[in-house]
């Protein structure tokens, strides 16, 4: 669910609401619609999932496909977008 | 190539691998160079814990998706990752990254596998709600690190690769068996440790009339440890010339009571599961499907398709054996043949060898009654000999008997047998197999274990 608009913040140039997003099928509360990858991964780690920043994220589209989402990269999220974040699967 | 070790089967998670992916996914593997794949599996119960079911192989792209490594010397690229993943994830299945080591008889996760594992099991395991978890091999040993959606995370105890040979890997060569003193003449060809796997093996026998009855009086001399006797008929008198044990006294009971007595008198530590039912009842298949081995020994189109249905489904290996005596409508004999055909998950199947009949399938599923009535010929029974039961019968228990020990000269000879008595020839016939096929290709039900509906 969206917060409701505090009305004391109508005059910022963009409105601060939290919004709730999917990554790895688990619910993460971002700060705000417009977000980084890295603010992404960063606010699911502080809500405890077993990730860590240097995962690759992805975000579902709407044809069902996944595209990744780079660290600096700026993406403007809606209530249950999906994201997923995995690591390199390393062997030696 | 120097001998794999005979490992009996292991207690615990095991992974089974169709001959046809193993092949591919060793030579990817094991190659020159070094790459990465994963494999899709479906999940089973087995006879000794639960089991992995591989169903397809995805291999990595050297340079594409498989990479220099962040902490190891190579990896899956992300991206591949996540869409082996989504996979999983979509289609109900386990995720098992699989590469290779060095070495021979010995394998093992290194510090650096491991670490990538505890980094990013959980989340993988998170997004597909499966099980996930990594495979490393050699040409001869295998180890596997699971991660279970519960949390839980446990070691592979063996993989499968039911080949020529039914290969069994293990991290390290099972310590030598206990020596057998009853069997000791036969261990001295099979070995402790292949008499040993034939004590751990639970085995069915699918009709137990004339071929059966051999079947299970020479599987339960050999010392197999548990037997599945599958048949709902009754003996008869006609029966009585080629039922193995049989008496006059037997005439009217079950064919399981009379194979089951049988089978304790060849060896009283033998444990038995008697079914007196048709084999496409749910009581029968749940227990066909728990086995390590299926011989196929009853006349009909529905315990063909509902026991090549196990196969390929459930990763089972089968041995159908059969009788062929064609008389004209003037009695006169034509070519005999006894045929013993090999049934292996993923390497074509009685379908696509065009040995099951739909219309005949369709009668053979009516009730008894009905059967005959939709029959358009009277009922003449076919010619029935001992010693063509006894043909056939024992060149598939002894194909058994070196596959599981590991006796074959040849891995990759997955060729049926075609005896003409008449002719004196013996024939070998390799299996064709659709690459479409509903039942034995990825396309089909290969390896979907209880994902995929029972009955088939
Ligand atoms: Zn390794
Ligand atoms: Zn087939």
């Amino acid at each position: 669910m969206e917060t409701p608009i505090d009305t004391t913040a109508k005059t910022d140039a963009h409105q601060h609401v939290s919004v709730t997003v999917k990554v790895n099928n688990q619910d993460v509360t971002l700060p705000d619609r417009e977000v980084t990858g890295l603010e992404i991964k960063q606010a699911a780690i502080s809500q405890g999932l077993p990730i860590d920043v240097g995962f690759q994220l992805s975000v579902k589209r709407s044809h069902g496909r996944y595209e990744v989402v780079d660290d600096d990269e700026l993406i403007r999220v809606h209530t249950h977008q999906e994201f997923l974040a995995v690591p390199p699967d390393d062997n030696s | 190539m120097a001998r794999r070790p005979v490992n009996p089967p292991a207690t615990g998670w095991s992974l089974t691998i169709p001959p046809k992916i193993w092949d591919r996914l060793s030579d990817h593997v094991l190659g020159s160079a070094a790459r990465g794949a994963v494999l899709l599996a479906g999940l089973a119960d087995g006879p000794r814990g639960p089991r992995l079911l591989a169903r397809e192989l995805i291999l990595a792209d050297e340079g594409r998706d498989y990479i220099p490594g962040e902490f190891g010397h190579r990896a899956l690229a992300p991206t591949f990752v996540r869409d082996a993943v989504i996979r999983a994830r979509d289609e109900g299945l386990a995720y098992i990254a699989a590469h290779a080591h060095l070495g021979l008889d010995h394998v093992g996760f290194s510090e650096i596998d491991l670490a990538s594992h505890e980094r990013g099991y959980p989340s993988l395991s998170q997004i597909s709600g499966q099980v996930v978890g990594a495979l490393v091999i050699t040409d001869h040993a295998a180890a596997g690190d699971l991660w279970l959606p519960d949390g839980r995370r446990e070691e592979l105890a063996e993989t499968i690769i039911p080949t020529g040979n039914l290969l069994r890997l293990r991290s390290q060569p099972a310590e030598e068996g206990r020596p057998d003193s009853l069997h000791d003449r036969q261990a001295r060809l099979l070995g402790d440790l292949g008499q040993e796997t034939l004590r751990r093996l639970r085995v069915a026998v699918v009709g137990l009339g004339g071929v059966g009855s051999i079947l299970v009086e020479e599987l339960a001399r050999l010392g197999v440890g548990e037997l599945v006797l599958i048949d709902d008929e009754t003996v008869e008198e006609t029966n009585l010339p080629r039922l193995v044990a049989s008496g006059r006294e037997d005439i009217g009971r079950l064919k399981t009571e009379v194979a089951a007595r049988n089978a304790r008198r060849a060896n009283p530590d033998v444990r038995l599961i008697e079914i007196a039912r048709r084999v496409e009842r749910p009581e029968s298949l749940e227990e066909l499907v728990r086995c390590d081995w299926i011989f196929l020994a009853a006349d009909g189109d529905a315990a063909r398709h509902w026991v090549n249905g196990t196969v390929q489904q459930y990763l089972v290996p089968a041995t159908q054996v059969g009788v062929k005596v064609p008389l004209t409508p003037q009695g006169d004999v034509g070519q005999i043949h006894t045929a013993t055909r090999l049934v292996l998950p993923g390497s074509g199947c009685l379908w696509c060898s065009r040995l099951i009949d739909p219309t005949r399938l369709a009668v053979d599923m009516h009730p008894a009654g009905e059967r005959d009535a939709a029959q358009y010929v009277p009922g003449v029974p076919a010619p029935s000999v001992i010693t063509l039961n006894t043909l056939a019968a024992g060149e598939a228990v002894n194909h058994f008997v070196f596959a599981v020990v590991g006796l074959h000269d040849e891995e990759n000879d997955h060729a049926s047998v075609i005896h003409r008595p008449r002719t004196r020839q013996r024939d070998l016939q390799e299996p064709r197999q659709d690459p479409t096929c509903r039942w034995c290709t990825s396309t089909g039900r290969l390896g979907l274990g209880r994902k995929g509906s029972t009955p088939f």
